[in-house]
């Protein structure tokens, strides 16, 4: 709780913090800045009051001046109406005296002597004249317009003037929507009215002639007759005041609307213009204003702040901040405020200065002492490493040195076994073989931990069976409890998921170290294995998979209960005697766990029993089923009895160990040589299957493959199964290329071998799950081949480099640390040969002996398998005192060496799996 | 069935009711009155109309303003020489149902325009005055229109024959109002001239209204060109122009006119008076009767009887004016009663007026009374129209026209063509 709060209260606090610096940052502006936004306010305020002075001036002024001239302009248009109408009537009436008009009203026929001639060649000023003759009841005789009416005859004007004394020679009148402004005279025969001359003309702006620019947006014009619109001129949209003028004698008047847009705009353009002046005059301003201030205070307080800048950098050398403040001491600033500030700085900067020295020179001498004590701390750390790894190192190669003998010893013991003994005999190869494995183990356990130190241990993740795991290696251990006479109890909690992910091989390696604890430690009572779990599966289906195993053994005291976890540790050392164990059980088994992401406990009370409970981190897999079902049974798949098998080993070790897993389970082997045997036995005796070894001599398996697969015989098509030493990627493509069916690695796994050859030979029945899985190693045969080695005087590739030997020593090392310790290998071997060369030279027997036989066990555990045989054959002729043959096979044995050394060195370039 | 029979008495029945109706009405048919129609120029030419409604009352006035029995109205109607008016008295005529005929004036136009309109409706015009020769000639089988008058087919020569015999004319100009008319004259004066070997020193064209300053110019251009006389086809108001206009001229510079009988309609002589008559040299065509020659009994009973008519205004033979207008009218009405009389003696008249002014005017081509006039004693003046008989409805002949003057009194004197 109080923690939390904490976190809280800092980080208000920094929040607080950051928006303080960030406003602080947004309304700090610099003297500059803040000088151009006053200046520049006060400028805009200026032009926009002076603007607005000149706005409403200039509007009033020259309104006035405007209005003048349109009033002006208003007499000006309406003389020129007076002027169009009088000049119309005075055409009308001038065209009317033509004596063709009196006689064609009279007689309307005449207009064939010309009448239409007549009118349509009357011009004024070069425009036709748009004249109609109308009779004496208004219809028209005659008309020079486009679309004339047949008859006024029902217009009241017309009649007017032809009957009435009192008449207007001018009217403006609608036609087809349009105003036109009509002047009439009368034809008078012998002064009676007998017809009247027309001209009608459209009202629009030709009546002002010139004086009306149409193009121009000017002025508006309303004329009226009889106070209806008649012609509307300029934009309608004009708001000014009206200016009316009637015209004199005449039923018109004229409404003008002076257009103040040019007026506006002109005005405009002034404002625009006094503000761009004014613009530029305060661009002016504010330049002289700048420099005046960048002299007088900006500069003075840039000098200040970059003296205090380099002041809070502390990167100072103080000999130029003297100078920069002495700088600025000379100086004589024109404001005092400036000048104090720099005065403060001054002497701040000096008390600094003065700080910064004394504790620079305390820094310089911690830092020294900082820097012995991490050299000696390095040296340590160095030497400790250096010694770790060397223990490794050891312990691994020491581990891999007795795991190649030991496992051939096994496998002579097992079959030394099968051979008729008496009891006795039996006894002993039983006791010896117990010894052995109790021994590897012992070894097992060893190079797990070396390894484990080495952080080189990695776990699989591989699904698998977990109920089935449990169970099986329940099963494994119940014959020693039984001998015992303890009842070994298997408990599974049903929620314990069947199908899981994780390293099936290391749990069960807890789990037998576990139970073989609790039965050595317990005579008598029982042991449970409870299997639960601690969680349920979260959503990647992860758990924790929780077992405890109980027994009701001798107890473990409280004292050591911290400690048993610790290597090579015993619950009690006088125990050590009693019950064999390395000790380092349970530290593996606390390693392991841990590696697991799990915890391993230990309830005990001294003499009621003990109970060890452990967690793993393991992942359901229930999805997993099929492929862990299917794999587990596949394995399982055994072949028929009485299979007829063909064996293709050169190697008469292998041969044994392959024949004797084969004829063990009721398989009929024959066993051949090499290839040519191989097609030959073919070809004479019917085979289920054949296992055919790659490198053989004579003829090697693939050439071998090719020939019986191209037999003409049934037996053609028999399947074929390789056996190898060497499976490195592509080997398997050009295994099938070559005509092969499968492949088998070597060393030879019985259960793997088995399946195989069921597979193949279709065989129906399944491996009994209680048989005994285990290894024959190809090098642990090797001693008992020296006879037949001897007379290989070519050895092959295999012999001079074995990869079974270095896929072992991966095994039991790292493929990391293989190029090292091969090359250190080779380092050293090359010593030994030459020793051996001198001491062949000098005669000195004693010291070639030693040396061939270091040569022979360190050239064995590292894959120089030919080398080896060569040197313990030199050994033995040594120990023969057989000095002549010595001395025959040591050259050999020199050329026999570099060339393992240099096939050796090009295997280590290819890498290691 | 029933039906038909039903629809059939009906349609019976209303047939015979339409026929009783429709002939009751015709045998019932009367003239409350007749009308004589006058459209004639009273403003421009007035004397002439005047003239002619004097000689057609005086005629009329024998008969008691009677015609078979009716009462005769007389409408006077003014076109002023105006074609368009003149039409419009035409239509007047057409829609009054007791119109029997319309005496014309003195101007041709209005009859000319009018032709195809005039024998289209049927409507009887007698002509006392109008001359152009296409008057009384319209191509068609009916011919509606009778003149007692001069036909100016035939004046041109007579104006010629006159000219150039007694006038020694050698090198006539023709000048002619621009109008159907002056086209008529200018072709048969051309003709006239022809017969002597002769052609006009020029031909000149004047529009009605013509100025007083134009006619001078019009004038002089004829001088100009070489003309020893003028052939004048003009009415008064023209002519009063033209005349004043050779009036003004100088004396040397004036020719001798010979005038149509157009001057004569109006108020010529009293515009252009004795005065300015003695100074130029004026004859005009006439019809071979005047008042002021020595009269016979007939004749001095007719101008007595106007005289009684017309107390406050004819009291001597040179109180009629435009003298042509009565007497041509007074003989056109006699020659229209006879043929009233004639029909209604033959019992042709109906009472149905479009039908009657056609039996009228198929009477008047077949009057088989002489009817005693003014001018001569009329023995069948006219006869049905065809192309073969131009003249069939002219009752003068161009032995019946005569070359005449104004005297001091305005009074007109004949010449003796001979």
């Amino acid at each position: 709780m109080t923690t939390s709060w904490h976190i809280t209260d800092s980080q208000t606090k920094y929040t607080y913090m950051t928006t303080n610096s960030k406003h602080s940052s947004n309304t700090s502006i610099s003297i500059s800045q803040g000088i151009s936004v006053v200046l520049v306010s006060a400028f805009i305020v200026f032009g926009i009051l002076v603007s607005t002075f000149l706005y409403q001036v200039l509007e009033k002024d020259f309104g006035k001046i405007q209005q003048t001239d349109f009033d002006r302009r208003m007499q000006s248009y309406g003389s020129m109406i007076d002027i169009f109408i009088d000049q119309q009537l005075l055409l009308v009436n001038d065209v009317s005296q033509n004596p063709i008009f009196s006689q064609s009203v009279m007689q309307p026929d005449s207009i064939q002597i010309g009448l239409e001639e007549y009118m349509n060649r009357i011009q004024l000023l070069g425009k036709k004249v748009q004249l109609t003759l109308l009779d004496f009841e208004g219809n028209t005789i005659h008309s020079t317009m486009p679309k004339p009416y047949i008859t006024y005859n029902n217009d009241p004007w017309i009649d007017n003037i032809l009957n009435s004394n009192q008449y207007d020679k001018f009217r403006a009148h609608k036609k087809n929507d349009k105003y036109y402004f009509s002047f009439a005279t009368r034809i008078k025969y012998n002064n009676s009215i007998e017809g009247i001359l027309l001209t009608e003309i459209p009202v629009n702006s030709e009546i002002f002639k010139e004086s009306w620019y149409s193009e121009v947006e000017q002025e508006s014009l309303r004329l009226y007759y009889n106070n209806n619109i008649i012609l509307s001129i300029g934009p309608t949209a004009i708001k000014t005041s009206k200016t009316t003028l009637p015209l004199k004698n005449r039923p018109l008047h004229l409404d003008g609307y002076p257009n103040n847009d040019n007026l506006l705009s002109t005005r405009d353009n002034i404002i625009k213009q006094f503000v761009i002046v004014i613009f530029l005059l305060s661009l002016c301003a504010i330049f002289v204003i700048f420099r005046v201030n960048k002299y007088l205070i900006i500069q003075p307080i840039h000098e200040i702040r970059e003296v205090t800048n380099k002041i809070a950098k502390g990167n100072f050398r103080p000999k130029k901040v003297n100078n920069k403040i002495v700088e600025l001491k000379t100086k004589k600033h024109r404001f005092r405020e400036i000048r104090r500030l720099s005065n403060d700085i001054i002497s701040m900067a000096l008390i600094i200065n003065t700080r910064e020295t004394s504790l620079h020179d305390t820094n310089i001498i911690l830092e020294k002492r900082v820097a012995e004590r991490t050299e000696e701390l390095q040296d340590a750390h160095d030497q400790a490493l250096t010694a770790s790894r060397a223990k490794s190192g050891f312990l691994a190669t020491m581990s891999h040195e007795i795991r190649t003998p030991m496992n051939a010893v096994l496998g002579i013991l097992g079959l030394l076994k099968k051979t008729p003994m008496t009891n006795e005999q039996k006894t002993l190869v039983q006791t010896g073989r117990d010894s052995g494995e109790l021994l590897l183990t012992i070894i097992n356990d060893i190079l797990d931990f070396s390894k484990m130190e080495a952080d080189r241990l990695e776990l699989e993740n591989s699904g698998f069976n977990i109920y089935t795991l449990l169970e099986s290696t329940v099963g494994l251990l119940k014959s020693q409890s039984e001998n015992k006479n303890i009842n070994l109890e298997l408990i599974i909690h049903p929620d314990l998921p069947n199908y899981v992910k994780g390293d099936p091989d290391r749990l069960r390696q807890i789990l037998i170290n576990l139970i073989s604890n609790a039965i050595k430690f317990t005579s008598s009572g029982s042991i449970k294995v409870i299997a639960s779990t601690a969680s349920d599966p979260n959503v990647n289906g992860e758990f924790i998979f929780l077992c405890s195993v109980k027994d009701t053994g001798v107890g473990i005291p409280n004292e050591v209960k911290d400690i048993l976890f610790d290597e090579f540790t015993m619950a009690d050392q006088t125990h050590s005697r009693r019950y064999e164990g390395t000790g380092l059980g349970l530290a593996i088994c606390k390693k392991l766990v841990l590696l697991m992401g799990g915890e391993i406990h230990l309830t005990s009370k001294v003499g009621s029993g003990s109970t060890f409970t452990f967690t793993a981190n393991l992942e359901s897999a229930e999805h997993l089923k099929d492929e862990i079902t299917r794999k587990h049974n596949e394995l399982k798949l055994m072949p028929d009895p009485g299979t007829r098998i063909l064996l293709a080993e050169d190697n008469p070790a292998n041969q044994m160990l392959v024949k004797d897993i084969l004829e063990d389970v009721n398989l009929h082997v024959d066993t051949v040589a090499n290839g040519i045997e191989a097609v030959q036995a073919i070809r004479s005796r019917p085979y289920d299957i054949v296992l055919m070894d790659i490198s053989m001599p004579e003829m090697d398996g693939m050439t071998a493959t090719h020939k019986i697969r191209s037999l003409k015989s049934g037996q053609a098509n028999i399947p074929i199964i390789a056996l190898t030493a060497h499976v490195l990627s592509g080997d398997k493509e050009r295994f099938i290329e070559a005509g092969m069916d499968d492949y088998l690695t070597k060393p030879i796994d019985r259960s793997e071998t088995l399946h195989c050859i069921g597979l193949w030979s279709g065989a129906s029945k399944f491996q009994d799950e209680s048989e005994e899985d285990y290894i024959i190693d190809e090098s642990s045969t090797k001693d008992i081949t020296i006879e037949h080695q001897r007379q290989n005087i070519e050895p092959t590739k295999q012999e001079l480099v074995s990869e079974t030997t270095l896929s072992q020593l991966v095994r039991d090392t790292s493929s990391g640390i293989m190029p090292k310790l091969l090359t250190l290998y080779i380092k050293d071997a090359r010593e030994r040969v030459q020793n051996i060369e001198d001491a062949n030279r000098n005669n000195d027997y004693h010291t070639l002996e030693f040396e061939a036989h270091t040569l022979a066990s360190s050239a064995g555990a590292h894959s120089n398998l030919a080398l080896l045989h060569l040197s313990r054959e030199i050994e033995n002729l040594c120990q023969k005192q057989n000095y002549v043959e010595v001395s025959e096979l040591t050259p050999l044995l020199i050329s026999l060496a570099n060339e393992s050394f240099e096939l050796l060195e090009t295997r280590v370039t290819q890498g290691f799996k | 069935m029933t039906y038909a029979i039903k629809n059939l008495s009906k349609v019976l029945i209303w047939g015979l009711i339409t026929f009783c109706i429709g002939s009751t009405h015709t045998y019932a048919q009367t003239y409350q009155h007749l009308t004589l129609y006058i459209s004639a120029d009273q403003t421009n030419s007035r004397s002439s109309a005047v003239s002619i409604e004097q000689g057609l009352r005086t005629a009329l006035s024998e008969t008691n303003y009677l015609l078979a029995g009716h009462k005769v109205i007389i409408k006077n109607l003014d076109h002023r020489g105006s074609t368009p008016r003149s039409t419009k008295h035409l239509e007047q005529y057409i829609q009054d149902s007791s119109a029997l005929a319309l005496f014309s004036g003195l101007h041709s136009p209005p009859l000319l325009t009018n032709l195809k309109f005039i024998h289209q409706n049927k409507i009887l015009v007698l002509d006392p005055w109008a001359a152009a020769a296409p008057i009384t000639r319209y191509p068609s089988t009916e011919n509606w229109i009778f003149r007692l008058s001069i036909d100016d087919s035939k004046a041109g020569y007579v104006i010629t024959q006159y000219a150039v015999e007694k006038g020694k004319v050698l090198k006539p100009a023709l000048l002619l109002e621009q109008t159907g008319w002056g086209q008529s004259n200018k072709l048969t004066m051309s003709a006239a001239l022809k017969k002597y070997n002769l052609v006009p020193s020029s031909i000149s064209w004047f529009n009605w209204g013509i100025s007083k300053e134009r006619a001078i110019a019009k004038l002089q251009k004829i001088k100009r060109e070489g003309a020893d006389a003028i052939f004048l086809v003009a009415n008064a108001t023209e002519g009063k122009v033209i005349v004043s206009a050779m009036e003004t001229l100088a004396p040397k510079i004036r020719l001798p006119i010979y005038s149509h009988w157009g001057i004569t309609g109006g108020d010529f002589p009293e515009v252009i008076t004795h005065n300015i008559r003695k100074n130029i040299s004026l004859t005009f065509i006439q019809t071979k009767f005047s008042f002021l020659h020595p009269m016979n009994k007939f004749q001095e009973y007719v101008f007595n009887r106007a005289r009684s008519i017309f107390p406050n205004i004819i009291n001597e033979p040179k109180d009629i004016k435009s003298p042509t207008g009565f007497i041509h009218s007074y003989d056109l009405t006699k020659i229209l009663i006879s043929a009233v009389n004639q029909a209604s003696i033959n019992n042709r008249l109906t009472g149905d007026i479009v039908n009657d002014r056609n039996v009228i005017r198929t009477t008047l081509e077949n009057i088989n009374t002489p009817v005693k006039g003014l001018i001569k004693t009329y023995i069948r003046p006219f006869s049905s129209y065809n192309k073969d008989n131009p003249d069939a409805h002219e009752a003068l002949t161009m032995d019946d026209y005569v070359m005449a003057y104004y005297g001091q009194s305005n009074e007109i004197y004949l010449h003796d063509n001979k």
